[in-house]
């Protein structure tokens, strides 16, 4: 019997076919779906890895390398500034920030309720993160003479002038400004000095070269740093054990290693201190850009109680925190 | 009789419908390999944390010399010889940023060292032989640090065999 080669196919045939192909594409596209997702949360992960692993590295040897003498002047200081006009100074665009200054961000130490040490990853350094300063001799700073350094992190446009009128896109950014050798000799070894302070409001074309306040962009140290802080221990020169020196409590934001009479903890020059940076993904970036910058476009869920506890749930869920305890050498016992 | 070929003939329905479930098995294994890809990274990941340990390990060894002295530090540290001798353990964090000495001069003050701060075990033998080998009263003990994990996996009570651990070994030198 010869067949009718132009016969077509039955409305089972297809339907058949159909549903057998559409199984195979949906499996097909959950998989896929599953691995581009895990793709990308590994690159992102890498990512802010390598960024942390450039950051913590250049400040263990700027730390390491900091330097100490008991001559009345601040040689090492560090600030939490929880006032958003105390920022523009330091060149943040403070304009639509919903970082919160205090309540969800204050946690400079967190509480533990298992009687262990806190660690300082799960620390929060209020609106700006730590103002880090201090001299050091880091040798890749043109050979082995002093310079003063400071690191803090600042909420602006990535690029050009820092307005709200830019339409670069706004990220937390983790600076590290380095004043020459031939300036810090000049200017003194004091980082608390006023000639180390701003002199510009707006940096990006005039910034002051002595400033370790104001950081200009190109001393970006690594992008989408959200959140940086320090603790500061002291060694117990009986037991070995280390005290932390700073903060000694959650209200604790500002120390100042300095001599002047009985060296009290806050004018203490630390011994070992822990570093932490939280780094945020590049999802959560856009995401929290959109949430400052989204002009009321995107709501507050409504298992968010306020603003703050909104922003910090996005940083969490899309971070990573890194931390690294340094042993600083150069003080003077 | 000639047999005639229909030129003009293509594939049948279930002829694609198979082709397309190949390929699609072919696919879909090839991308079932991927997250492995994950495993190296966390392995990676951990190597890096751990030859980040170096600083925060001085200072944990330093409370510990502070504590008992620096010679009584070197007695506790075994020489390090085959078979490797049980000597000074310390663990650290996942992070490596917090490091605290097991077995030798209990933790400073009320600390506890729970479980999640384990997932790394740092071993430190000295040298047997000069110039590194280190006798009392010597300046520098000079360390050989292996650091191998998971030692406990954070949440987990079950100890991980010693065989399956990853490990880097490095030297390190405290002063006294």
């Amino acid at each position: 019997m010869r067949r009718n080669s132009r016969r077509g196919f039955t409305l089972l045939e297809l339907l058949v076919a159909a549903t057998i192909t559409l199984m195979l594409a949906g499996l097909m596209l959950t998989v896929v779906t599953n691995t581009l997702n895990l793709w990308r949360r590994n690159q992102n992960r890498f990512t802010a890895s390598a960024q942390a692993l450039l950051a913590l590295d250049m400040i263990e040897r700027d730390l390491q390398g900091a330097l100490y003498r008991a001559d009345g002047g601040t040689w090492l200081a560090v600030d939490v500034v929880n006032n958003a006009a105390a920022l523009v100074p330091h060149g943040w665009l403070t304009n639509l920030s919903m970082k919160p200054a205090t309540g969800e961000s204050g946690r400079l130490i967190p509480d533990v309720d298992d009687g262990t040490t806190p660690l300082i990853g799960n620390a929060r350094f209020g609106l700006s993160g730590c103002w880090l300063r201090f001299v050091t001799t880091n040798v890749e700073s043109g050979g082995a003479l002093p310079i003063a350094v400071s690191y803090q992190i600042a909420r602006r446009p990535v690029s050009g002038p820092i307005t709200a009128s830019n339409p670069a896109e706004v990220r937390y950014t983790l600076f590290r400004s380095a004043v020459s050798t031939s300036t810090t000799f000049s200017t003194g070894y004091d980082v608390a000095a006023s000639d180390y302070g701003s002199a510009s409001v707006s940096p990006a074309a005039s910034r002051n070269p002595k400033t370790l306040m104001n950081p200009n962009n190109a001393d970006a140290l690594a992008t989408n740093v959200v959140d940086f802080g320090v603790w500061f221990y002291a060694r117990d020169d009986a037991t070995g054990a280390l005290r932390r020196i700073f903060p000694s409590d959650n209200n604790d934001s500002t120390h100042a290693a300095r001599a002047g009479g009985a060296v009290s903890d806050d004018n203490r020059f630390p011994d070992v201190a822990d570093v932490m940076v939280r780094i945020l993904s590049e999802q959560g970036a856009v995401l929290l850009d959109e949430l400052e910058n989204g002009g009321g476009h995107v709501i507050r869920p409504p298992n968010y109680a306020s603003d703050a506890e909104w922003w910090w749930g996005i940083v969490e869920t899309h971070s990573t925190v890194y931390a690294r305890r340094i042993e600083l050498r150069g003080g003077t016992r | 009789m000639m047999i005639r070929l229909r030129p003009h003939a293509g594939f049948t329905l279930i002829e694609v419908v198979v082709a397309v479930a190949l390929f699609a098995v072919a696919v879909t294994a090839m991308l079932g390999l991927l997250p492995s890809v994950t495993r190296v990274s966390d392995r990676s990941n951990d190597t890096m944390n751990a030859l980040r340990l170096p600083d925060a390990l001085r200072v944990e060894l330093r409370r510990a010399a502070v504590v008992g002295g620096l010679d009584a530090l070197g007695e506790q540290t075994k020489p390090f010889a085959a078979p490797l001798p049980e000597t000074c353990l310390l663990v650290a964090t996942r992070d490596a940023s917090r490091v605290s000495a097991l077995d030798y001069q209990p933790p400073a003050s009320a600390e506890q060292v729970n479980a999640d701060a384990q997932y790394f075990l740092i071993e430190a033998w000295r040298f047997s032989d000069p110039p590194l080998a280190f006798a009392p009263g010597d300046s520098v003990l000079a360390l050989h640090i292996r650091v191998s994990w998971p030692y406990r996996i954070p949440g987990s009570l079950v100890l991980p065999p010693a065989t399956e651990r990853e490990h880097v070994d490095f030297n390190l030198a405290l002063n006294r």
